[in-house]
Parts: C-alpha cells; structure tokens; sequence
C-alpha cells in the first residue's frame, strides 16, 4: 500500500530568513493545508502537494499573517506522475526463502528447476519483491502454513506478492486489496505473469471489503493502520482463521499489536523477526 | 571500511506518511534508492508522530543502501503547537494571542538541544524565546536565569 497515484505541484519558495525561522514558520502552515513533504534549498525551500489538493487561495490565506512580516515569493512547478523507483527496479537481485522460493524479476533467468516455487514480479512502484524484512518474513510464515483450500484476504497487497504465494500454495480463492490504484493494477499484472487466476484484486480500505469468512488474513502495512484494522479483521476471519501481520518492529511494536489483538480473542500464536522486523500469526 | 556516500538528501517529512511521490520519489530514485523501502522504514519508525513534520536527513551511499536521522521538529513548528493547545480556539486567535511561558520554552529547548548550536541550556533557551518573539508570541513572566 506504499505508493500514491498523481501528479504533484512543486512550488520553489525564495525566502529572505537572515535569523533561519521563517522557512520553518512556512512550512508548519504549509502542512496544514494538505503540502505533505518539504525539501531545503539554499534559498529557501521546496514544498510539494498533490495537484488535486491544491487551493492557491486558501495558500494565501494560510501565509497572509506571515506576507505582511516577511519576505518570501514562490513559483509552481507541475511534476507528472511517474515510476520514481524505476532505476532500482531496473537492476534488482534476486531473493530466495529458504530453499524453496525464489523470487525474481522478469529479466533474470528463471531458476524453477531448483526451486520448488518461483514467483515473477514486475514492481512498478509498488511494495513487495521480497527483499524488504516484513515481505521475506511473511513468505516464510506463508512456506509454513497450511493454505490448500483457503479462502485468502490479502489486505495491502501492494505488488500482490503475498496473494500470489498463497494461491501457488494452494489458497482456492483470494481477494487482494489496497488503497492505491497502482497497488491494485500492479497485482493483476503480476498475478497473470505469475498465471494465478483466483485473485481479484480490489481498490480500497478496509471498510468497503464487503467479503468475510476468510480462513487465512494477510496484512504486511504498518502498526497505526493494523491496529485500525483489527476489529474488521476478527470479524471477517471464520472461526479458527488465522491472521499474519507484519510491517512493524519487535520493538516497541509488537506488544502493542498483542494487546489491540487480544482485545478481539485473536490469540497470539508466535511471530519471527528480522533485524527487528516483525511477523506475528494470531488465530482466532 | 567506511562506506562512500555518494548524497545527503534534507527533507520534511510528516510522520507515517512517507510516500514515493516527488520529492522523495525523485531524490531517492535517481540514486538508484529503493524508495518502497525507504517509505516502509520511514513510517515505522515515526509512527507515534504521525502528521508532525519532522526533518529527516538521509545519506545515501555509493552501493545504493541508505540511513536516516530523524530529528526533533523545528522550534518554530514546536511553538506553533504548544500556542495552538493553548489558545484551542480559531486560527485567528492563535495568531493575535498567543503566548508561552518560560517552562515551555524550557522543553522545546531541552528536546531542540541536540540540533540546535548551543552549548548551554539557558543559550537555547534565549534562541527558543527569540524565536518566539520574532513569530509574534509573547514569552509570560520573569526571565527564569
């Protein structure tokens, strides 16, 4: 679910900040009205919103306190979409999970005949190749669990990696959502590279998965969102489903997960970790 | 050995909500950075600030791995926080009345320590109270040193 789908502005602010406060001043105002990264400049700053939000008049209103103090000016840029992780997608290694799965991109060599499962990801600026700690170590929990037969919910799919796992280890039917559209796109094309063909792959949050009943709930996104999350995944698991969560830390993550989880009956069952990476399996 | 640093990339960045959009997309990427990977470490660890700016100063590395310092929000950002709690009323009034006591300059200052070019803490304090005044809110009661 890492990944947002839209052109943003740039909009390069010069500002006159002899005693170095200004800028900060600017940017805590500019965060209030939707501008969500900043970058220093010599001369000033860079602040970046998402086109869609963009409102120059509430801008001004924003900074008018500050236009009478202060000396500062601006210009936009408009910066189109694109796959910014392109150059890293374009020369990735290779991962393997234990010696039964490989994953690899499609232009490395296939290895099928030394590993008994071999997923192909096409990334595109979307989560999981594998080589992330919380990716490799719901693969491993994924290798050790019993999913022939399963009914799969895949929540932040991202690159649909997890979903596309549990359907070669025998998961019957599988639904893969997220909130960004390129999470979803990139999960069909991955999952017909992979030729798996009980995936649907949904757009949106938790709220508006309709389905439930599911045997077996796959969450890698962070701790703040599972924790929202939660009460809706022990509702939608059956009786004695089990939920795989990751994308948070050992420290001080995982306690606070146990706690949120217990309060639902989710029963903690164990978890690995990985340079303090977290994969933990409830049941319920 | 020490690893070769190939850029030192300064950003403000809200807490969890680092995304592969400009300007992280681009300034990361162009290095060859996996920036998922930057954006999924980013979120975790500044899960318990989630909305607050918080400047990050990442280095990237020649092999293409990276680290990243989180700091402490900037002082002016910390006023404007602390006034906001205070005055809980409209954004207009947060301008016109704000004000902050000594003691708070004093916890801004203690926790701005290590980013800020002071050697003591009255000094930093003085830098916070500065600030403050230049920003149009009045620092209340006796000088404390």
């Amino acid at each position: 679910m890492l990944s947002i789908s839209m052109n943003y502005l740039e909009l390069v602010f010069t500002v006159n900040d002899p005693e170095g406060f200004v800028k900060d001043l600017l940017i805590a105002e500019l965060s209030e009205i939707d501008f969500d990264t900043f970058e220093d400049t010599d001369k000033g700053f860079k602040a970046y919103i998402p086109a869609d939000k963009f409102d120059e008049t509430a801008l001004k209103d924003q900074l008018a306190h500050y236009a009478e103090q202060f000396r500062f000016s601006y210009a936009i840029n408009e910066i189109p979409q694109k796959n910014w992780n392109e150059v890293w997608e374009s020369n990735f290694e290779p991962v393997t999970v234990g010696d039964k799965l490989h994953i690899r991109a499609t232009f490395h060599p296939s290895k099928s005949d030394e590993f008994p499962l071999e997923i192909v990801i096409d990334p595109k600026m979307a989560f999981g190749t594998g080589h992330h700690e919380t990716t490799y170590l719901m693969s491993e929990f994924l290798l050790q669990s019993e999913v022939e037969g399963k009914k799969v919910l895949d929540m932040g799919c991202g690159s649909g990696i997890l979903a596309i796992l549990a359907s070669k280890l025998g998961a019957e039917e599988l639904l893969a959502v997220d909130i960004d559209p390129v999470c979803v796109s990139s999960t069909v094309e991955n999952a017909q590279l992979n030729e798996t063909d009980n995936i649907t792959s949904e757009l949106g949050d938790i709220d508006e998965v309709n389905d439930s009943g599911f045997d077996l709930i796959l969450a890698n996104i962070n701790r703040n969102i599972l924790i929202r999350h939660m009460a809706r995944y022990a509702e939608m698991l059956e009786d004695e489903g089990e939920l795989i969560m990751s994308g948070f830390y050992e420290v001080p993550d995982l306690p606070i997960i146990q706690e949120e989880a217990s309060k639902y009956d989710l029963k903690y069952i164990s978890h690995y970790t990985r340079n303090n990476w977290v994969a933990a399996k409830f049941v319920k | 050995m020490a690893k070769v640093v190939s850029a030192l990339v300064k950003l403000q960045i809200k807490g969890g909500a680092a995304n592969p959009s400009p300007p992280v997309g681009p300034a990361l990427g162009a290095k060859g950075v996996n920036i998922m990977e930057f954006c999924k470490q980013f979120n975790a660890r500044t899960q318990d600030k989630p909305g607050k700016v918080l400047p990050v100063v990442i280095t990237v590395y020649a092999d293409k791995s990276f680290d990243f310092i989180i700091k402490t929000p900037p002082v002016a950002i910390q006023l404007l926080e602390v006034t906001k709690l205070k005055s809980g009323s409209a954004e207009s009034n947060r301008k016109k009345v704000a004000s902050v006591s000594w003691d708070q300059v004093r916890t801004i200052a203690e926790d701005k320590m290590p980013d800020l070019n002071a050697f003591t803490i009255e000094s930093a304090m003085s830098m916070v109270a500065g600030t403050a005044r230049s920003m149009g809110i009045t620092v209340s009661g006796e000088r404390p040193y």
